[in-house]
């Protein structure tokens, strides 16, 4: 550093030497790992830091929560707690950011075929932590004690009832001896275990990937497993680049975990299945319009259960074996399942097409679950409804796949490429045909769940497609093209958000909680963008 | 790496980024540093409530038996802050006529008006109950009606006095709970009562003096009163065992 006086040690030679952070056994990545597109080798790294953010956010709503009194204690947190209201809104939504990211991350190492060898283990952790993870959110969503709370509690104690042998025991381990203080100090005290399980297994999985590298770009594994990263000597260390990277991976997912509750919360009414603020009471009069529903990452389940097949001899401990435990299993098994050496979607049809599969009927199931809650579903239409996409997926897939093997699937750009943007497309044939079956017995909801499945479908395609981006390799960027552009981009967005926090000062900390929410998550989003200048214009990443 | 760039520049844009991130954190830390504290308890003035017994009849003032060696206390202003009812009278149970007074702390040596004693006689007072020395409260606080000797550490004797027995504190409920020994240094914060002569039911509507022990505000530390009442309750007579 310049212009400091004559020392033996600078003080930013001082802080690294000793907290030694340039030292931190860490793996270098390569400079693809990090460019526009490299987000997808990311998304792993985008859970923890919502994970971080609900251990953050948890702790504080621990230090108010009152099992004796669950929904008194929720509305003093609300109404009474300096910023109460937004610290339990966002740590709703990081939870639900967090169950979204572990079903793109599975998905996406699904697709590319992450799980094989000799990454087994580090698959099957994995699928256990997405267990974990929804078992995590199904406590803390009950914590509130609002109605959906109690009705969460009443399913949950039902279907552990049915359970054979230990049922009974179950429901005393799960869900106490009947008293509100047992249920909710138990609930409390699961949802607080399964974080830590979560943390621990989460290292040794985070470990496991470190030790085996990251699966690196076609362009490196050739589509063939064993997969390894090599470490290189023109790498750029761990640090700065990773850790600048994953700071501004912090710094957006925080942001939008803050920001979006916030302005969604500013609207009055909000569907409750996406509110990011607790029902009413359960004895209240407004919780007799208020359907059943389970949070919504359990809606697929939910819907499964209204299938007329189990409503008779087999009941909803059987639709949540068919549609929970049994999809379950085959994830934990896929990497003895599919046991070739090849990592292209197109070489393991039956594979991709029950991963397709699986994403469309869950969105498909949880949109059939929110919008007709609790009622009977016969099983002709069941079938009507998932078995044509089952059908067009396999027939597609396998169709698009043998061509392609014998080598007829050659549309100019690489091949590669294309094979990818011909995924999507089956993709989104499947989405429609899918949407359309499934409009139809939606009757006057035919725009809204149609626009629902649109945006369902470009999600689902742009995360296709941007798998296929991961494939190719970026060109070198030249430097110095926009520091003049920088400087007027991080100088101004530093400028407001300094403004922006001077202002809030003035917010009231109970009323006004969403709209310091807003700043909040806008200043860490403006933090994020400079952050991405600087690395673009001094890194060329 | 970064060639092009000089030093200069790369450490003023360093400089903004960190500036932002600082932005972010400081906001982010503010919000938790305030979400910590939960907002302190407590009511903004002193309010009115009405003496009332356990089955919420209104306590009339010709029901307080004069020289009664049971304690009867309520809460005011605050849930957990208790305050003897007295009917003070002398050895010939002839109710005392209480009248306002100068009271001095003799810790700081400033001095305050007392209340006067408000009933048919002016002879009922209230005072907190608790010792403005090292807070006890009662049985060892309590009041030694006229007839009753109370026996301090020096071997003197008092009578128709509060006296603590954890140390010793004497406080006269003539003259506004004034301070007739130590160790205290503080008298007792003396309650307002209001006698309506009408209908013979008694209100509390202020406190004067100093603090009530333990707090640094009257007002605040803990739950409110609910309603317009607060229960006279009868804890007993210490002077039998």
């Amino acid at each position: 550093m310049k212009g400091l006086r004559e020392r033996s040690e600078s003080p930013g030679k001082w802080l690294m030497d000793r907290t030694k952070i340039d030292k931190i056994p860490m793996r270098k990545t390569p400079d693809y790992m990090r460019q526009w597109g490299g987000k997808w080798y990311w998304t792993g790294a985008l859970i923890m830091v919502a994970f971080t953010y609900e251990v953050l956010t948890g702790i504080i709503l621990l230090l108010y929560y009152n099992p004796a009194d669950p929904y008194g204690a929720t509305q003093y947190i609300i109404g009474s707690i300096p910023f109460g209201e937004l610290i339990l809104a966002t740590h709703l939504y990081g939870a639900y950011a967090m169950i979204i990211l572990v079903y793109v991350h599975m998905f996406r190492n699904y697709f590319v075929g992450a799980y094989k060898k000799p990454r087994e283990l580090q698959w099957i952790i994995g699928v256990v932590l997405l267990a974990l993870t929804i078992g995590v959110g199904y406590f803390g969503y009950s914590l509130t004690g609002d109605v959906l709370s109690y009705d969460a509690q009443d399913v949950g104690r039902g279907i552990a009832s049915l359970i054979p042998v230990i049922g009974r025991w179950l429901v005393a381990v799960g869900f106490g001896n009947g008293t509100t203080v047992s249920l909710f100090s138990k609930f409390l005290g699961y949802h607080i275990i399964l974080a830590g399980l979560i943390a621990v297994l989460f290292g040794y999985h985070f470990y496991l990937a470190e030790a085996n590298t990251m699966l690196p770009s076609s362009k490196v594994s050739k589509y063939r497993a064993p997969a390894f990263t090599p470490e290189t000597a023109d790498m750029k260390p761990w640090y700065p680049s990773n850790l600048l990277y994953i700071v501004e991976l912090g710094l957006f997912g925080i942001g939008f975990i803050i920001l979006i509750p916030s302005f969604i919360g500013l609207f009055p009414s909000v569907p409750i299945l996406i509110s990011p603020f607790p029902g009413p009471a359960p004895t209240s009069a407004a919780a007799a319009l208020i359907p059943a529903y389970p949070p919504w990452f359990l809606l697929f389940a939910y819907k499964a259960v209204d299938f007329s097949a189990f409503t008779g001899y087999m009941g909803p401990l059987e639709a949540m074996v068919v549609f929970t435990l049994i999809p379950l299993i085959y994830f934990l098994l896929i990497p003895f399942l599919d046991r070739g050496s090849s990592l292209h979607p197109l070489d393991r049809p039956i594979t991709t097409s029950i991963g397709i599969i699986s994403i469309v009927y869950l969105i498909v199931l949880s949109l059939w679950g929110a919008f007709t809650p609790g009622i009977i579903i016969p099983s002709s239409e069941v079938a009507l409804v998932l078995l044509p996409p089952a059908v067009i997926t396999f027939a597609t897939i396998f169709g698009i796949s043998r061509m392609w093997k014998k080598g007829k699937l050659k549309v100019g750009l690489k091949s590669t490429t294309t094979s990818f943007f011909i995924f999507v497309s089956g993709l989104i044939l499947t989405m429609i045909i899918a949407g359309y079956t499934f409009t139809l017995f939606i009757g006057h909801e035919g725009a809204l769940a149609l626009g629902k499945l649109l945006l369902s479908m470009f999600s689902v395609g742009f995360m296709a497609i941007g798998t296929a981006r991961t494939s190719t390799q970026l060109p070198d960027r030249k430097l110095n093209k926009m520091p003049g552009g920088a400087y007027v981009a991080i100088g101004l967005l530093t400028l407001i958000s300094w403004i922006l926090v001077a202002l809030s000062i003035r917010l009231n900390p109970i009323g006004q909680s969403m709209i310091m929410g807003m700043v909040l998550g806008t200043v860490l989003i403006f933090s994020g963008i400079s952050l991405a200048i600087y690395r673009r214009v001094v890194f060329g990443e | 790496m970064s060639g092009g760039i000089d030093d200069n520049r790369r450490n003023f844009l360093k400089l903004l980024v960190t500036a932002s991130i600082v932005a972010s954190a400081g906001l982010s830390l503010g919000v938790v540093v305030k979400a910590l504290a939960p907002p302190a308890l407590g009511i903004s003035s002193f309010p009115t409530l009405q003496i009332v017994d356990s089955a919420g009849n209104p306590v009339l003032a010709s029901d307080l038996a004069l020289n009664n060696p049971a304690a009867l206390q309520f809460n005011y202003p605050l849930q957990g802050t208790p305050n003897f009812l007295l009917n003070v009278g002398d050895q010939n149970g002839t109710p005392v006529q209480i009248s306002p007074t100068q009271v001095t702390i003799p810790a700081t040596g400033t001095s305050y008006q007392s209340y006067g004693g408000v009933g048919k006689y002016g002879s009922i007072v209230a005072y907190s109950a608790i010792c403005q020395h090292l807070g006890c409260i009662f049985p060892e606080l309590r009041y030694y009606p006229a007839g009753i000797e109370s026996i301090t550490l020096k071997g003197q004797s008092y009578t128709g006095v509060l006296h603590c027995l954890c140390h010793g504190s004497t406080y006269d409920p003539t003259k506004g709970a004034s301070v007739i020994t130590g160790p205290t240094t503080h008298p007792l914060p003396m309650v307002k009562l209001v006698w309506d002569a009408t209908t013979d039911e008694l209100y509390v509507s202020n406190m004067t003096g100093p603090t009530i022990y333990g707090r640094s505000s009257d007002l605040v530390g803990e739950s409110p009163i609910p309603g317009s009442t607060t229960e006279l309750t009868n804890l007993g007579n210490p002077f039998t065992t």
